[in-house]
């Protein structure tokens, strides 16, 4: 790991936590894809779930510190297959998630220096689900390659 | 977010309310299921949202109805349209209630309910054990009332002797 690009985009709420990123997250290389907005500016794109609404911190789902851990990072998708697929299945339930994460789906060139991800997910409803911890500098709105309709 | 029908109410009546897990949580809850010491189930079913609030529909079940969900044997659809009604609430950043409103089932908007054909999956749980073992104490406990409270209503006399001695026209239950 190159010493200057170690420092995490949220690292402020990350230091709170022991093993924050946890040590078995990789840097890696590969299109990635994530759940947007239709504007692709939308200030909540890119941004990970504690941030949005940091008062969630008190949630039952982060009730621990490698939840709360997680919370800083952003949810991503290993296909674009996965991705619609999770999006569905949760849209057949509520019709009105769409106005918390988007509708659109957004293909990404992650490449190492852009931070650390978890393993992928192999859940049946959530396959290919991973978690994205983004180094400072990283700003994954302008690695975007395509968008395309959820 | 959209106006609705029903009748408007100052306070959801659901006081003493815990909670006892997630039936569905993707980045945060959007089904939980809610308790209280005498034992009634509530489900907050996410609908809608806006900047200030998120929107939740808050209607109540009985055990058999959620065991009948969680084995797949009642589609969400069907929980929720067990009631004739149910609350809807909008809670505020620091989950105050507001804008309450009773309402019909069939008044319900579309794009608050799911399809008809959504099943839980455990997958989608993250609290399942937690909540099976609510649900499996409230049955205990159902149980241990009924056999306290267990009185014969008739002597304990043969149902042959109930008929005969009964004088004609009054039904003996």
């Amino acid at each position: 790991m190159n010493e200057d690009i170690t420092i995490f985009k949220y690292q402020k709420y990350l230091s709170s936590y022991e093993n924050c990123p946890p040590t078995e997250y990789q840097e890696i290389s590969m299109s990635a894809f994530r759940w947007i907005f239709e504007d692709i500016n939308h200030e909540n794109n890119f941004k990970p779930v504690l941030l949005i609404k940091p008062e969630r911190i008190n949630d039952k789902m982060f009730d621990s510190p490698e939840k709360k851990c997680e919370g800083y990072g952003l949810s991503l998708y290993d296909s674009l297959s996965n991705a619609k697929n999770a999006y569905d299945r949760i849209h057949k339930r509520n019709k009105n998630f769409s106005k918390m994460v988007g509708t659109y789906v957004a293909q990404i060139a992650l490449v190492q220096t852009d931070g650390v991800a978890s393993e992928f997910s192999t859940r049946k409803n959530n396959k290919g689900h991973f978690n994205f911890h983004e180094y400072e500098n990283t700003d994954l709105s302008k690695n975007i390659i395509t968008v395309e309709n959820l | 977010m959209k106006e609705l029908k029903g009748r408007k109410m100052y306070e959801l009546p659901k006081d003493g309310l815990f909670k006892v897990g997630d039936l569905v949580n993707y980045e945060g809850p959007l089904m939980s299921l809610f308790s209280n010491n005498k034992g009634d189930l509530y489900i907050y079913d996410w609908s809608d949202c806006d900047d200030d609030s998120h929107r939740w529909l808050v209607y109540q079940v009985t055990l058999n109805q959620l065991r009948n969900y969680l084995n797949g044997h009642l589609t969400h659809y069907q929980l929720i349209m067990s009631n004739s009604v149910v609350f809807v609430v909008d809670l505020d950043s620091d989950a105050k209630p507001h804008n309450i409103t009773l309402l019909a089932t069939i008044d319900i908007p579309l794009d608050y309910l799911p399809d008809k054909d959504v099943l839980h999956e455990d997958e989608d749980c993250p609290h399942l054990n937690k909540i099976k073992g609510h649900l499996k104490d409230l049955a205990a406990i159902a149980t241990e009332k009924t056999v306290v409270s267990y009185k014969p209503r008739l002597p304990l006399t043969s149902r042959k002797e109930v008929f005969t001695k009964q004088t004609p026209g009054a039904f003996p239950y």
